[in-house]
């Protein structure tokens, strides 16, 4: 018989999207109290730290420290619960005062909760690819962000940065890039997917990451999953004793490797072989010798204090966290200042209620303008600042802000760095709210019958506010580098994401089977609008005049809006029998507002299947002593990506912009009479037939548990086949239809290519304990080769810079973002070499001294035709592995990186090592004594010459442009110790752990030019004939005029109370 | 097991929730938000004139604002330009696919016929009044033909598109022959000359006239009848059309004359003004306009290419004139310049333009450029003296230019001195300046029709209209008001073309008159090859001038007639 039905309160709906109280305080029982110390152990007899103790039925707690030792205050006949992830839980009845106790290892060592999606897991039932990385391995790395946290953790996860600019965060790539549009992951925080990355997030709120590397993993969150998922975990209350940490570091930082440029004599040498010394011969006799970079840098600090507290009992749970961090770059006026503040809680209402919610604050104030580009393209005879008597002869009137320093207006220098910076006062500001509350009903304890059953309702939201001011003054520096007005712009941005979830979840064990049933619908809106203003001539320079209503001119405002709707259905179903046999399938449909009404909906569904091996009886029966654990994993699935940057691309639209007006009027000259009349037309190719790219994944995984899970090891297979990809196909010049702007060449979206990637990912560990000495060893290993396969009609897909055409050319067959030019075979050391067998000019404008290109057509003349793709700028793989001590009190962790194969085509190495025809610009130390002279054949530069070298590079890339980007470096470098807690009993500390890290300290690599690292995250300078965008699958092109990263050494303490 | 009834309730209460969501379907139909979708659009006349104003701004792009464009699919494939050291762009003069200014030419005109067949598409079906798409519609025709006229004369063969096609059958458009796309553009011309209005008012100069289409008819018939083409018949045709305008008695009517003195011609005053059969106007934006004034908008800068080296390190001096054209300038038996012209056309070694107000003067010579101060000019003797700034003022020194052996000449007639300049400065140093680009000229049209008369058997007729144009040069001041110091102060007359010439001998001096008169507006090529003369041309030029930038090697050399008729069309089109 059913039991009667529980009524629903009326007051659900209002509770339900009601933050509660967050703190209860329960009161104790007034009984003869005890205090019960004990230790807790593994069955290998080594102390397991971190183990909760409950008193059952009361909030109070403990957790064991990092001996295992715990002390609790609670009375006889009560019952302690000790629970240790990994191992099985035990209750104890309180007898006598002292209990140790050695708890069992579970059923199996991957008996984790791994989140899946809109549900969680048993690690030890995953089918496909998702890798965990909990916050104990992170603990302690002085990072400021998650993405740097990321690095090295997780086999087939590659972090790129492009600059170690203060809040730049680098790039995550998961397998690679699988598609000529976004390649970015997607990523979710507590369930909510977030759009705009994770500067937001403390590093210090997260208890987890996992990164969802296969379709079977990432397909129930379809729409935008295609490049895989992170998911991060913030921390959660906990029932038992309330903890409090305290964790402050404070480090400074130094440019790591940089390419040093020419100094004064080195200059010199290379303006005489240009035979422009005549001129500067006057500014070199002065004897100035300036370091550019020098002048523009500084050491950098870092501060970062964190304050967190959980707690909670049965019921209710809290954490809440408090963090400021200050860091201040290499460069001056480069720095970023963040204050976050979290709120999490969870409350049982009742029985079958529980309402979560999370909050997080996030406060960011960053200046930034990076001048790394423009001080090296002073060259060193140039001074900073004028001399006494320059300023002193100087016409007081004229003496603008900043009259002190000097511009080589003389060599075509119109800009001083140094002063370019102490003019730049652009500030940014963010304020962030991430949040989601979370509504879940039991229906199984309102309807017995249903037990298992639950649903799920999440609102999720993430809204940012973004202000931008900045003030530029007058002054006056020379004849070209002065302004006579002042300037304010000001921008103000707002941006609205919500996401509403509303899941049931069905899971049972019926004897040998356990199911687990979900289905649900999603719901997402993006909208954003911003708004701008700007107007110049001001009074003054005065700081409380630098508003835009002290400015009376030139009055100019603009804005944009936009939205995004998406909504999608998900399904999954996952089986478990006996331990033995896996099974997870999702389906998930997926809709955006994005393309033409009937081409708006795609289905992605994905299966997954497992086999744990050796819980079969006839693998004990085998009786490997060194194999424990053996898991065999298969999945397939596929995922949509619809991500492209452009709304509505189904609709012709039309626009009207500056490049599109015309000017009637104006008969005799009276510019009164003239009209801008606005000109309006199309703007792009619709294409109303656009539909979804698929990646198509599959997965074949197996992990091993060995010497009783003492070595792990994980391998992984996996092929992604991306079909109907989303790209801006090049139309031709014929077809005139003009972009957005009115000017830029014309493209089309299309599903129009194939692209296949496949690869291997490796990970293991090792732990091990030798008497006192701890050892943990780790290491991942990973492989992709991205290809086209396929390209509609073979119309290469071409990347221009704005001074080098076709940079990147794809032909079907060709790697990703592959650099397409020139062989050099050495040089034209005669003048002979420059004419071929008929006597014609072989290359083009060649002349001695040049590189002598290799004429792969065969017919003698070196044109278009000779390109080929010369460097591939993916890695063939990259590693990570730490090895990591522990001894009595003492830890040592070091942590290395690497990155083998790739190849940088160091735009920045062309252009100053002699390019320029004109005013000698600066060029690289090592240019001269390396350029090709008639006793020096062997160069790597080709001939200095007045006319430049830019002839040998402007056709495109070349072979001696290209070089390799492996490296290896050690990332982290960390000695701590831990304060044995004999010192602290009395303190009521539970725990201090001092360290001295040790960030980027050495990196090996070949690299010519500046970190190998960054150069990897590809900007393009593009200019018409290119593409608007940067597309993200380049990588490695360096124009040399990156932030540096940065070496950092940082003391830092964690207390715990 | 009873429970199993009821666990299967799971089932169904999982349908209804999906079912509850399905009514999120129409959550993603909401209209396209922040987009102008084309259907929208094309509802008024005035809409529609937008439109087409957006189809004429292509004439910007191919003229003022990238200048250098039109220059190099025009004269700097000819024998009065040449690039100057300082030039930092592609090798100019290239018959190469590869060739990033034939590019951008190519790009800017087949984006005017897109424009211009998109917005006859929308014309047909626009709700407005008949008259509005009929004068509208002739208007985007006249653009259009501009475009195929510009392109048939570069490239030769193209394809011809009149029409929205589906994206795909772009690829598959067959290339015409440069014969078939001249048919399509005197088609267009045709039809669009009834509904054009014979002059434009006050308030609309800058737009197509009736006399625009006319003249760009008549080239049309002239590139037919000309080399390679050959089809001799077309100049008969041109000659009539251009007899609807150009002979005395039909001016008034098209609002059309020379003015009294050929210095006037580049005057700002006399923009828009008689002589201006097409031109395109540009306008410098005040501050406070509300209108980007960096590139892009109009405000060109063909101050900063054309100026003479980089005065204050702001003029790019990217090109120059030949001495081969220095030469065409008629002397006396003295080897004294008699063509006033000369004055207006170009700076020579040795002469000084004032340059700023508030800067110093700038004198070019033969070993390059000075800042000098205390200038003081001998009117009786026409003799300079000064003295050189110190040249460790920075602020004004800079290098040495033109190269010690060329002798380069700066091109005038975009030249503005400092008190003639309104224009805005930005922090690159570049400036947006309100200088007209005088597409087509009334005296190019008087030069045009003698050719046509010679051409159909009326030589002495010609004459008449040649020395038309010389009577006008004769009548000219000799010296400019605008100028410091001139070296050469023009003396005596042009005597005039005897109406007994040959048609051969009249032939030749028609080509002379049309090479002075209409030096660096971009006429030179188009008319060498129509010639036949190219080849012979460029070889001698390349002989005289044998530098380009860097290169001491000119490829004007290399030119072959038949093989260099017409540029190659751009690699990137990965087609014939």
């Amino acid at each position: 018989m059913p039991k009667k039905l529980t009524p629903l309160p009326k007051y659900l709906l209002l509770v339900f999207f009601t933050f509660p109280i967050l703190l209860f305080s329960l009161p104790g029982f007034a009984q003869q109290v005890i205090t019960v110390t004990g230790t807790v152990k593994a069955p290998d007899s080594t102390p397991l730290a971190g183990t909760t103790i409950l008193v059952k039925g009361q909030s109070s707690g403990t957790s064991t420290d990092e001996r295992g030792n715990f002390s609790i205050a609670t009375v006889k006949g009560a019952t302690l619960v000790i629970s240790s992830i990994g191992y099985s839980k035990k209750e104890i009845k309180v007898k006598d005062e002292v209990i140790n106790l050695v708890l069992e290892k579970s059923d199996n060592s991957m008996a984790d909760v791994v989140v899946i999606g809109y549900g969680t897991q048993k690690k030890g039932d995953l089918t496909s690819a998702i890798s965990t990385v909990s916050a104990k391995k992170l603990e302690g790395m002085p990072v400021q962000n998650t993405e740097s946290l990321l690095q090295g953790q997780v086999a087939g996860l590659t972090v790129t940065s492009d600059g170690g600019e203060p809040g730049n965060n680098g790039k995550i790539r998961i397998r690679g890039v699988g598609t000529f549009g976004n390649n970015n992951p997607l990523y979710v925080v507590d369930g909510i997917p977030v759009n705009n990355g994770l500067n937001f997030l403390n590093p210090n709120d997260i208890e987890n990451i996992q990164v969802f590397k296969d379709a079977a993993a990432a397909a129930i969150y379809g729409n935008r999953a295609a490049n895989g998922v992170i998911y991060i975990t913030t921390k959660k209350g906990r029932s038992g004793k309330r903890q409090i940490t305290f964790d402050a570091y404070y480090g400074s930082a130094t440019n790591g490797k940089t390419r040093r440029m020419a100094d004064a004599n080195e200059f010199f040498d290379y303006v005489k072989l240009k035979n422009q010394d005549g001129p500067l011969a006057d500014l070199h006799s002065k004897g100035y010798n300036t370091d550019w970079v020098k002048s523009i840098i500084r050491t950098g600090a870092t501060q970062n204090y964190n304050l967190g507290i959980r707690g909670g009992n049965e019921d209710h749970t809290y954490f809440t966290s408090v963090n400021y961090s200050k860091v201040l770059g290499t460069q001056l006026k480069s720095d970023n200042e963040r204050l976050t503040a979290r709120l999490n809680s969870s409350n049982k209402m009742f029985s079958w209620l529980k309402i979560n919610e999370d909050l997080a604050i996030s406060n960011e104030k960053r200046h930034n303008n990076n001048i790394y580009g423009g001080a090296r393209n002073i060259p060193s005879i140039v001074p900073v600042y004028k001399t006494a008597e320059e300023i002193a002869a100087l016409d007081p009137t004229s003496r603008g802000l900043n009259q002190y320093f000097d511009v080589a207006q003389s060599i075509g220098i119109l800009n001083n760095s140094v002063a370019q910076i102490a003019r730049n006062n652009g500030t940014n500001n963010w304020l962030s709210l991430y949040g989601n509350v979370q509504g879940e009903i039991d229906l199984g304890k309102i309807i017995s019958p249903l037990e298992g059953l639950k649903f799920t309702s999440t609102l999720g939201f993430e809204r940012i506010d973004n202000d931008y001011h900045s003030f530029s003054p007058i002054y006056a520096l020379g004849s070209r580098d002065y302004s006579s007005k002042t300037g304010v712009n000001d921008n103000f941005s707002k941006y609205l994401h919500w996401t509403f979830n509303n899941f049931l979840t069905y899971n049972k064990t019926f004897s040998k089977h356990t199911i687990g049933l979900t289905a649900g619908t999603v719901a997402e809106q993006e909208t954003s609008n911003n708004f701008g203003a700007s107007a110049s001539t001001g009074i003054s320079n005065n700081p409380y005049l630098q508003v835009l209503d002290a400015q009376t001119q030139d009055r100019n405002s603009g804005g944009s809006a936009y939205k995004y709707t998406y909504a999608s259905y998900v399904g999954r179903v996952t089986y478990n029998y006996d331990n033995r046999y896996l099974l997870q399938a999702s389906i998930r449909r997926d809709g955006t507002y994005r393309f033409a009404p009937d081409k708006r909906w795609g289905t992605f569904p994905s299966v997954g299947l497992g086999w744990r091996v050796s819980n079969e009886s006839f693998f004990k029966d085998l009786n490997i002593p060194w194999l424990n654990d053996l898991k065999l994993r298969g999945s397939w699935g596929q995922l949509g990506n619809e991500k492209i940057q452009s709304n509505f691309p189904y609709l012709s639209q039309i626009a009207g912009t500056v490049n599109r007006g015309y000017v009637l009027g104006g008969a005799g000259g009276d510019n009164s009479s003239k009209v801008f009349v606005q000109g309006y037309g199309p703007t792009n190719a619709p294409n109303p037939d656009l539909t979804w790219e698929t990646t198509t994944s599959t997965n074949i995984g197996a992990d091993f548990g060995m010497f009783n899970d003492k070595l792990k090891l994980s391998i992984d297979y996996f092929s992604r086949f991306t079909k109907n990809v989303l790209y801006q196909k090049t139309l031709p010049l014929y077809s005139g239809i003009p972009a957005s702007d009115g000017i830029a060449p014309v493209t089309q979206w299309v599903n129009g290519a194939e692209i296949k990637n496949h690869g291997l990912d490796l990970t293991a560990s090792y732990n091990t304990n030798i008497g006192k000495l701890g050892l943990d060893l780790g290491a991942n290993f990973s492989v992709y080769k991205a290809r086209v396969s396929k390209l509609n009609g073979n119309i290469p897909i071409q990347v221009n810079d704005e001074r080098i055409p076709t940079v990147i050319q794809m032909r079907q067959g060709d790697p990703l973002g592959a650099f397409f030019g020139y062989t050099v075979d050495g040089f034209y050391n005669t003048a002979e070499e420059l004419k071929n067998k008929a006597g014609v000019e072989r290359q083009q404008g060649a002349q001695v001294g040049d590189f002598k290109f290799r004429d792969l057509s065969g017919d003698d003349i070196i044109d278009n035709k000779d390109k080929s793709v010369i460097g591939d700028p993916n890695p063939k793989f990259t590693y990570a592995f730490n090895v990591n001590f522990n001894y009595e009190g003492f830890d040592l962790k070091s942590f290395w990186t690497g990155s083998y194969g790739n190849k940088i085509y160091s735009i920045g190495d062309i252009y100053l090592s002699g390019w320029d025809e004109g005013g000698p610009q600066n060029v690289w130390a090592d240019v001269v004594p390396n350029s090709w002279t008639p006793q020096h054949n062997n160069a790597i530069y080709p001939k200095v010459s007045p006319g430049g070298t830019k002839r040998n590079f402007e056709k495109g890339p070349v072979t001696t442009s290209i070089q390799s980007g492996s490296y290896m470096r050690l990332k982290n470098l960390q000695i701590g110790y831990t304060f044995s807690d004999r010192l602290l009993k009395k303190t009521g500390i539970s725990g201090i752990r001092a360290y001295v890290s040790a960030e980027n300290l050495f990196i090996i690599t070949k690299y010519k030019g500046d970190d190998p690292e960054i150069a990897n995250g590809a900007r393009l300078n593009v200019n018409e004939g290119g593409q608007g965008n940067s597309p993200s699958y380049i990588m490695g092109l360096d124009y040399g005029d990156r932030y540096p990263i940065q070496k950092t050494l940082t003391v830092g303490v964690s207390v715990r109370f | 097991m009873k429970n199993i009834k009821y666990k299967l309730l799971v089932l169904p209460a999982m349908l209804i929730l999906i079912i509850i969501g399905s009514c999120k379907k129409s959550f993603l139909d909401s209209a396209p938000y922040a987009v102008v979708a084309d259907n929208n659009f094309y509802q008024t006349t005035e809409q529609c004139k937008g439109a087409v104003m957006q189809a004429y701004n292509r004439t910007v792009h191919l003229g003022p604002i990238y200048l250098f464009i039109r220059h190099a699919l025009n004269d700097y494939a000819g024998d009065d330009l040449l690039r100057t050291q300082t030039d930092d762009f592609t090798v100019w003069y290239n018959f190469s696919p590869d060739n990033v200014q034939f590019l951008w030419g190519w790009k800017y005109c087949f984006q005017g016929i897109y424009l211009c067949n998109y917005t006859l598409s929308k014309l047909a079906t626009a709700p407005i009044p008949q008259a509005d798409k009929d004068a509208l519609g002739a208007e985007c025709k006249t653009i259009r033909a501009l475009m195929y006229y510009m392109v048939a004369t570069r490239w030769g063969k193209t394809p011809i598109i009149t029409d929205i096609l589906p994206i795909e059958e772009y690829y598959k458009v067959s290339f015409a022959a440069a014969a078939d796309v001249y048919a399509q553009v005197t088609k267009d011309l045709k039809e669009a000359i009834p509904n054009l209005p014979k002059k434009w008012d006050a308030a609309n100069k800058g737009r197509f006239s009736q006399s625009a289409a006319k003249m760009l008819l008549a080239k049309t018939y002239m590139q037919l009848a000309g080399y390679p083409i050959n089809k001799p018949e077309n100049w008969q045709l041109a000659s009539d059309v251009l007899a609807d305008f150009v002979p005395q008695s039909k001016r008034a009517d098209y609002g059309l004359g020379l003015l009294q003195d050929y210095g006037d011609v580049y005057n700002k005053a006399h923009d828009q003004g008689i002589e201006s059969v097409f031109e395109v106007n540009e306008m410098y934006y005040p501050s406070g306009s509300g209108i980007s004034l960096e590139v892009g908008a109009p405000g060109n800068f063909l101050q900063v290419f054309e100026q003479p080296d980089m005065y204050e390190g702001f003029g790019a001096g990217r090109e120059c004139f030949t001495t081969d054209l220095y030469d065409e300038f008629e002397k006396d038996n003295a080897g004294k310049i008699i063509d006033k012209r000369f004055t207006y056309t170009m700076l020579e070694p040795g002469d000084v333009f004032y340059v700023t107000s508030t800067h110093d003067t700038m004198l070019h010579n033969s070993t390059g450029k000075l800042y000098i101060q205390n200038v003081k000019v001998d009117k009786a003797t026409n003799t300079l003296s000064y003295t050189i700034k110190n040249n460790t003022d920075k602020s004004y020194a800079g290098w040495i230019w033109p190269g010690k052996d060329q002798q380069w000449y700066p091109n005038y007639k975009y030249l503005r001195n400092a008190s003639e300049r309104t224009g805005y400065m930005n922090n690159a140093g570049l400036f947006g300046e309100d200088l007209n680009v005088k597409w087509m000229r009334f005296s190019d049209a008087i030069l045009n029709y003698a050719e046509c008369l010679n051409e159909t058997g009326h030589t002495a007729e010609a004459a008449g209209y040649v020395n038309e144009v010389r009577t006008r040069t004769n009548n000219s001041q000799a010296i400019d008001s605008r100028r410091i110091y001139q070296k050469t102060i023009v003396t005596g007359a042009l005597p005039m073309v005897d109406a007994g010439l040959s048609q051969t001998a009249m032939r030749t001096a028609i080509q002379h008159e049309s090479r002075v008169e209409l030096a660096g507006e971009d006429w030179r090529y188009e008319n060498l090859r129509r010639w036949g003369i190219a080849a012979d041309r460029l070889h001698q030029m390349a002989a005289k001038s044998p530098q380009v930038g860097a290169s001491t090697f000119n490829p004007a050399g290399k030119y072959v007639k038949g093989a260099w008729d017409y540029y190659p069309v751009p690699t990137n089109e990965f087609k014939p």
